[in-house]
């Protein structure tokens, strides 16, 4: 034992050693086997020891080698098979041969024997050791720790011995020879954790003086060693006490003390990522405890054969919750993958780390979905002839595992008992779940004329028969729990009538409790509901549901003033009052509704929107409800129905299932959801047909019978022959009847009603608002009525897709254009407010919001505008640009502004259009005035700059660079003013225009001129003619009435 | 495997057979010295099957408090109380039914 003490710190060291040192392995081995000789020397022969440390060199090395010459995916095999030569050479040694060319007795005494034996194991350990560490160091990714390297160690020491003993054990039952050897075991199983603690805590002190060396060894050894022959004789004494209670299988005393001492409260096992890694590994569902039942097997099997190496693998195992998975606890992912291989049903592959916070969930004794029998409670029987019979519990045994139940038995009396009819016995034959009696309580007549031997009588009430007790004719049997399902159980009202069937009060007082929780359960209530509270301390309140759950909802009692109370769904009751309208949300009416006519005692009676009739129905089974069309069903009232074919009907009446139609013969039958085949939908419907007008009745119309009654309805449906029409005055068949087409006329037409209502516009028709409106605005909708301004237009594509290419508009609905292209045959349909609008000779190019200004016109390829009033250099004597037909003199002021264009006699489109442009002619403007400059023009879009008209010497600019209207002839053949000196008489206005034709402008004296007939709204006398003895014109002197411009009084004839 | 039976005081499977025969591995003794038979302490009902291989270095043998036992079959969960001779014995007794909750 000592010995053994005295070779275990070097393990330990070289493991420490083999840790730090990383990077060297081989050099671990050798320091190892320099720790280990001064020990060796004093225990065994020279030549032994020689053997040893070439042998342990050589394995050392080998293993090193093994080590650097394995690639990560070999190195396991290629350490194993270093191992083994290590093994290997030592036992030769061992066995006195001369591998290592060493010659020398090996086995000079058998205490020698025994030391290399033990040497020889340890250093396999040793070895064993340092290939896991090179392990490590060359895939890191393993999680390997000093746990791993020392349980290693112990399997490699002790597993082999310890299972021959356990096994042993097992076997024969001696008690004291059995402690002893767990004694000796536990000994060393506990002294290697002493070491281990030992060493850990030096592991400090060995990290400051690393380089110490073999110095370094000798003293960690001699402290070591003092410790432990410290601690062995005292501690050795006292572990194995604490042993031998702790695997006390032998007395209560050892448990309880065991217990005392040992006893850890779970919290403090709780695991963490070192000490649990339990892995979840898929398998075939249903299959798990013979997998783990198989595996647990297959790892007793191969720690027999695999002897000195074994899989880490600490436990296996399944829970019924988690189906289709087992769960294994191995440090190590790869040793699952190699442990389960050649397993059928399991799915290594399928494998998840499980949470170490899951873990006590996963192995929590109790399932959270347990439920705790106890006396009174429902079962139901899993097998047996009564399977799946209700029982009650009766009693419990004491160890809960059986329970008496009381079951409506099963009996046929012997009825179907053979009779050997030679001997008159019977064969009492089993009944079977197939051919099994129905429950019938036991009838002790019956029983006493069939099989009368079988039969004891205990008390008036209590029997036994055929060996099972019946009292008051419930059978009393004992069942095992697990044959019991005790889950969900749900009893049927037939149930438990059987059993409360001759008991009392007490049974039926549960059973209509469990029903009317059943009951309960099914009634909804909503939040914001009114209730009344039927008991309690409460009773009478009332109040607002505020939260609601499956059979606790929260009141608020608004006369209370306090915070919500709770109450049992029970105890609650809807409030309804008259006039509420209501839908039947459950029992027999549900799905109707109705208005409610009067409360009481909790029954509301109400008038169904269906059958018009009254209808008295519990307050829990109505909910408020805002239509009158049952939500529940799939064809609502006034549905059309198809029943084949041919057959149309119209819903008169909708219930939950059963329906009343009226059908296109006008007969009314009722008939269930499943004789319908489908619901016509009759707004898609474009079905018309005629009245005896000959106009068109589509479905929507009103029309009216002109025979009989002379009802009057909306067109529902129309068959070929018949129509159905529904009325709102009639009740009867739901206001809905069938008429032939010839016999109505239609009265009204859906779509002339709709469009009628919005097309009219008041305020138009009041010419007071009309007057005192602006002139109308040319709007978008406006130009949209008659022929669309971009039909027929040369376009060009703004928007994406044919950007850029031209085309000719073709159509136009609403905002879309149609255009054809140019550039291939094709039409497409663009919004016409992403076109340019061009001439057909091309030039510039207007928007859709342009045009419709223009009214249609597009601005002609001509460049420059194509009114230009006289350019500035015209004030300073210049000629006027422009052949008008006259050429100004300009002799003495009164320059006229140049009329040109190369049509000559262009003039501004005033008033042109019906309506009036959108040119703002006019607007603040100051017409003439003595040497004023006066602004012609102002804001408006088409007319241009600012004008100055007229004065002496001042430069008028007429217009600009303005578009002012191109076709449209101001007074074509007008002199402007051509006499020069006295201003000649000019006819402002021609025969093509508008505007006034026959005003005298100016004039050989300069008389007065007037300028249309209509007023200004600017008013103010303006000189208009030549100087010095310029007349005054009244230019609209009486101010203030007209609008300016636009399409108002400005001229015409 | 209907034959199986759990113990309730270490929770170690067997079948029934080999409970009558050789009683409980792990606490037959304190059956022995309680006066109760193997069967009374056993349970027909059990759930939750763990196949223990290491009980000394297993968690799940600490968790489940099967780590001083032998390796072998244990259950997770066993339906059942010890008869009151057993558990008066033991005052530490936490029973494996899930009732107690630590």
């Amino acid at each position: 034992m000592s010995e053994t003490n005295d070779l275990r710190p070097d393990n330990a060291n070289s493991v420490e050693n083999g840790e730090k040192n990383t990077d060297e392995g081989s050099k671990a081995v050798e320091n190892e086997s320099v720790d280990l000789n001064p020990n060796e020397e004093a225990k065994v022969t020279e030549d032994g020891t020689k053997t040893l440390e070439t042998g342990e060199n050589d394995a050392g090395n080998r293993v090193s080698a093994a080590g650097n010459a394995g690639s990560e995916g070999q190195n396991t095999t290629g350490v194993k098979r270093a191992r083994e030569n290590s093994t290997g050479n030592i036992q030769d040694n061992e066995a006195s041969s001369t591998t290592d060319g060493e010659k020398g007795p090996v086995k000079t005494s058998s205490e020698g024997h025994s030391e290399i034996k033990d040497s020889a194991q340890t250093s396999v350990g040793k070895i064993d050791q340092d290939d896991d560490n090179d392990n490590d160091n060359d895939n890191d990714n393993d999680n390997d720790n000093d746990d791993d390297d020392d349980e290693e160690e112990e399997d490699e020491d002790e597993e082999g011995p310890r299972k021959k003993q356990r096994q042993e054990r097992n076997r024969f039952l001696d008690i004291e020879a059995e402690v002893s050897d767990d004694d000796e075991e536990e000994e060393d199983e506990e002294e290697s954790e002493l070491v281990r603690e030992g060493f850990i805590t030096r592991g400090d002190e060995e990290d400051e003086d690393e380089a110490a060396g073999p110095e370094r060894g000798d003293r960690l050894h001699r402290q070591l060693d003092q410790n432990l022959s410290k601690n062995s004789e005292e501690d050795a004494q006292k572990l194995a006490k604490e042993l031998r209670e702790r695997y006390g299988r032998s007395s209560s005393k050892q448990y309880r003390a065991a217990a005392q001492d040992g006893y850890v409260p779970q919290r403090f096992l709780l695991p963490s990522v070192d000490t649990a890694t339990i892995w979840g590994v898929r398998c075939r569902p249903g299959r798990e405890k013979d997998i783990v039942r198989k595996l647990l097997k297959k790892k007793f099997n191969l720690d027999k054969s695999m002897g000195s190496k074994k899989l880490k693998i600490m436990s296996i195992f399944q829970r019924d919750n988690y189906s289709g998975r087992i769960y294994i606890e191995a440090p190590k992912q790869s040793v699952i993958e190699k442990f389960t291989a050649g397993v059928s049903d399991i799915y290594p592959s399928q494998k998840l780390l499980i949470p170490v916070q899951e873990l006590p969930l996963l192995l929590k004794p109790d399932k959270s979905d347990d439920v705790r029998l106890e006396e009174g409670s429902y079962v139901r029987i899993k097998r047996g002839i009564y399977k799946g019979d209700l029982a009650v519990v009766d009693q419990i045994s004491e160890n809960n595992l059986e329970v008496l139940l009381k079951i409506v038995p099963r009996l046929d009396y012997g009825k179907n008992d053979e009779v050997d009819a030679d001997t008159n016995t019977r064969k009492q034959k089993r009944p079977t779940f197939a051919q099994r009696p129905p429950p019938q309580l036991f009838n002790p007549t019956m029983a006493l004329r069939m099989d009368q031997a079988n039969l004891y009588k205990r008390d008036e009430r209590h029997f036994t028969y055929r060996n099972d007790d019946y009292v008051d004719g419930y059978l009393f049997k004992s069942f095992r729990i697990q044959y019991l399902e005790t889950k969900n159980i749900q009893p049927s009202v037939e149930e438990l009538a059987r059993f409360g069937s001759k008991e009392g009060d007490l049974d039926l007082t549960t059973i209509s409790q469990t029903i009317r929780k059943a009951q309960a359960a099914k009634v909804t209530f909503q939040i914001g509901d009114r209730v009344d509270i039927l008991g309690g301390e409460q009773k009478g309140s009332k109040g607002f549901v505020t939260r609601t759950s499956t059979d606790i909802i929260a009141v608020n009692l608004p006369q209370l003033g306090m915070k919500a109370l709770e109450f049992p769904i029970s105890s609650l009751r809807k409030i309804f009052e008259a006039g509420d309208h209501v839908t039947v949300v459950g029992g027999d009416h549900q799905g109707d509704a109705g208005l409610v006519l009067a409360v009481k005692n909790g029954q509301v009676t109400f008038v169904s929107d269906q059958t018009r009739a009254n209808l008295t129905i519990s307050a829990n089974n109505l909910s408020k409800s805002m239509d009158s069309t049952p939500t529940s069903s799939e064809y609502a009232l006034h549905d059309i129905v198809e029943l084949s074919a041919k057959n149309v009907a119209c819903v008169i009446q909708a219930g939950h299932d059963i329906f009343k139609i009226l059908d296109d013969a006008g007969k009314v039958s009722t008939i269930t959801k499943g004789s319908i085949l489908n619901k016509i939908n009759t707004q898609r419907s474009r079905l018309t047909t005629v009245d005896n007008k000959g106009s068109e009745i589509k479905i929507g119309d009103t029309v009216v019978e002109k025979v009989g009654a002379r009802r009057e309805g909306q067109v529902l449906y129309i068959q070929t022959q018949q129509i159905f029409i529904v009325s709102k005055k009639i009740t009867e068949n739901a206001g809905v009847f069938v008429v032939n087409p010839m016999n109505v006329e239609a009265v009204a037409s859906k779509d002339n009603v709709v469009a009628g209502v919005g097309s009219i516009d008041l305020s138009r028709m009041n010419p007071d608002v009309v007057s005192k409106m602006r002139p109308p605005q040319q709007s978008a909708e406006q130009s949209r009525i008659g022929r669309d301004v971009a039909l027929g237009k040369t376009v060009r594509v703004r928007s994406a897709g044919y950007k850029g290419q031209l085309g000719i508009v073709k159509d136009v609905s609403g905002d879309k254009a149609t255009i054809e292209l140019h550039s291939k045959s094709k039409h497409i349909t663009v919004d016409k407010r992403k076109l340019m609008f061009y001439n057909k000779e091309g030039g510039e190019g207007i928007t859709y919001d342009d045009l419709v200004n223009r009214r249609g016109r597009t601005p002609s390829n001509r460049i420059g505008p194509s009114y230009v009033s006289a350019p500035r250099t015209m004030a300073t004597g210049g000629m006027p640009i422009g052949a008008g037909g006259s050429g100004p003199s300009g002799l003495s002021g009164g320059m006229t502004p140049g009329w040109n264009g190369v049509d000559g006699g262009k003039t501004p489109a005033v008033n042109s259009g019906a309506t009036g442009g959108t040119s703002a002619w006019g607007g603040a403007s100051t017409w003439g005035g003595q040497g004023g400059s006066s602004t012609w023009g102002g804001q408006g879009g088409g007319g241009g700059g600012a004008s100055a008209w007229g004065g002496t010497g001042a430069t008028s600019t007429w217009g600009g660079a303005s578009a002012w209207g191109n076709k449209s002839s101001w007074g074509g053949a007008s002199t402007w003013a051509s006499g020069g000196e006295n201003g000649a008489q000019s006819t402002w206005g021609g025969d093509k225009s508008a505007h006034g034709a026959g005003s005298a402008w100016g004039g050989r004296d300069g008389g007065t001129s007037t300028w249309g007939g209509g007023t200004s709204r600017e008013g103010g006398n303006s000189t208009w003619g030549k100087d010095g003895s310029g007349n005054k014109s009244a230019w609209g002197d009486q101010g203030n009435r007209s609008s300016y411009g636009g399409g108002s009084t400005w001229g015409g004839r | 495997m209907s034959s199986e039976r759990a113990c309730m005081l270490c929770g170690v499977v067997l079948t029934t057979a080999e409970f009558t025969k050789d009683g409980c591995p792990n606490c037959q003794g304190i059956f022995d010295e309680a006066g109760v038979s193997t069967m009374e302490c056993t349970s027909p009902s059990f759930e939750g099957l763990v196949g223990m291989c290491r009980p000394s270095k297993s968690w799940v043998a600490k968790w489940i408090s099967v780590d001083p036992y032998i390796p072998g079959m244990y259950a997770i969960k066993v339906d059942g109380r010890l008869p009151i001779e057993v558990s008066d014995m033991l005052p530490h007794y936490k029973p494996r039914d899930g009732t107690q909750v630590d």
